[in-house]
């Protein structure tokens, strides 16, 4: 009964917060509610900088970013509903993840934070952070799926995903070997996460 | 017959098994411009965006954000690395890092594992002035990669014959001449640049610089490489006061 009373509630919160029930109708089933996707292909939205998410939904629409799913989706949204989405997921705080091939981590844990000099692969902490963090210009990536990491990283290294800035992702991914892209993959995944400033 | 759920799987195990046969994305590629194996070649050409960058009132704060994708190779606080893959830039005259970094661009100084983090997709000629005084203005840590100081003398005679002149007394270099600050620049790396100097590999080289240290063997190279890694790199006040 109080269960009842509590999901009419929150329906009712939903009805006077349009942001929230459109969250519930839109993204919810893959991304969580609170942007915190758990099936591992998923990623999650949580704490992710504004610019980023306004600029990967931007993306969706106008093709720049391709994805079948998204597309439709992000089209059928006003203007001012992505916006409301990008600021909703930006101020969500994000829960630490977990990686599943914990034997890889020390090697993840190498490349993000040295790169590789011979092959000229940056490390990832130069843009992303030494904590994972992200900034205006590189999305926030501690405590992310690795499965959803995994698969971006090899779309870059494979030229199936460009949207990137100046193809900085790209090149980089290229410059890395399969073996590498997992296990950064798996360490991010598992990083601490730093909580945002309320 | 498939279910949509068993093509999905099958899809997302071929993505799986194919992504390490599948071709590797091409990445920007440098552009090669006429250098010091050329007839005619004239150092330090002021032109282009070298021009533009030279000219523009650079700022810190905007240049520590732009700084960001350097940081990957060159460290947060621009020490580079101790064994001399990377350069420690912090401390650098903003007239050298325009220099290099707009050569590097235009592909008169060879670097292909630079250049896709260097290009004007990538940071602005606003920002090659903005990075360069940010650069400029940072404390160099104090350590850097040193050799293996067996044969400091001979550094020390060679430097002081041949390199002074351009280079400074304390390796501090010259702004105004865009001749770099070579004091307590990891030695690994001044090996590196000066043999491919003497070689005629480093294709924006003073060609007064060719001549000079044409002759060097290694050892020789070697020797005043590790003197130059071990100089203040400014006037300091000890130095101040002799003579």
């Amino acid at each position: 009964m109080a269960c009842m009373m509590l999901a009419a509630s929150l329906a009712a919160a939903d009805e006077q917060d349009p942001t929230r029930a459109l969250v519930q109708t839109e993204c919810a089933h893959c991304h969580g509610s609170e942007g915190n996707a758990t099936p591992p292909s998923f990623p999650k939205l949580a704490g992710l900088q504004h610019e980023y998410l306004l600029k990967q939904l931007n993306d969706y629409r106008y093709g720049r970013r391709e994805s079948a799913t998204m597309q439709p989706i992000v089209e059928s949204l006003s203007g001012s509903q992505v916006q409301d989405l990008a600021d909703y997921f930006s101020r969500q705080r994000r829960t630490i993840g977990t990686p599943y091939l914990k034997g890889m981590v020390p090697l993840g844990r190498r490349v993000y934070h040295q790169g590789d000099r011979e092959r000229g692969v940056p490390a990832c902490a130069g843009c992303h952070r030494p904590d994972g963090g992200g900034t205006d210009r590189s999305p926030l990536i501690a405590g992310q799926n690795s499965a959803y990491v995994l698969v971006q990283l090899r779309a870059f290294h494979n030229d199936q995903r460009s949207n990137d800035r100046g193809q900085l992702m790209r090149t980089t991914a290229a410059r890395m070997t399969e073996q590498e892209m997992v296990a950064v993959s798996e360490y991010v995944a598992g990083m601490d996460v730093i909580p945002a400033a309320p | 017959m498939s279910t949509p759920l068993q093509r999905m799987l099958g899809a997302a195990l071929a993505g799986t098994l194919g992504a390490g046969s599948l071709l590797a994305a091409e990445e920007p590629r440098q552009p090669w411009s006429p250098g010091i194996e050329t007839s005619g070649y004239e150092w330090n050409q002021m032109r282009g965006e070298k021009l533009i960058a030279l000219s523009q009132q650079g700022d810190p704060l905007r240049g520590e954000i732009a700084y960001e994708v350097c940081k990957g190779c060159h460290e947060a606080d621009a020490r580079g690395e101790i064994d001399g893959s990377y350069p420690r830039l912090a401390g650098q005259h903003a007239t050298v890092l325009i220099k290099q970094l707009t050569d590097v661009r235009a592909g008169v100084r060879d670097n292909q594992k630079m250049y896709p983090y260097a290009n004007e997709h990538v940071i602005t000629p606003q920002e090659i002035a903005d990075i360069a005084i940010y650069l400029q203005g940072l404390q160099a840590p104090a350590e850097n990669g040193l050799g293996s100081g067996e044969r400091l003398q001979r550094g020390d005679d060679l430097y002081g014959d041949h390199c002074k002149e351009c280079h400074g007394r304390h390796g501090e270099g010259d702004a105004d001449g865009f001749y770099p600050r070579v004091g307590r620049q990891h030695y690994a790396y001044l090996l590196r640049e000066a043999r491919m100097i003497r070689d005629g590999e480093r294709r924006n080289a003073h060609p007064e610089m060719v001549d000079v240290i044409d002759s060097y063997s290694e050892d020789d190279l070697a020797a005043v490489a590790d003197y130059m890694s071990r100089l203040p790199g400014a006037r300091t006040e000890a130095s101040a006061k002799s003579p």
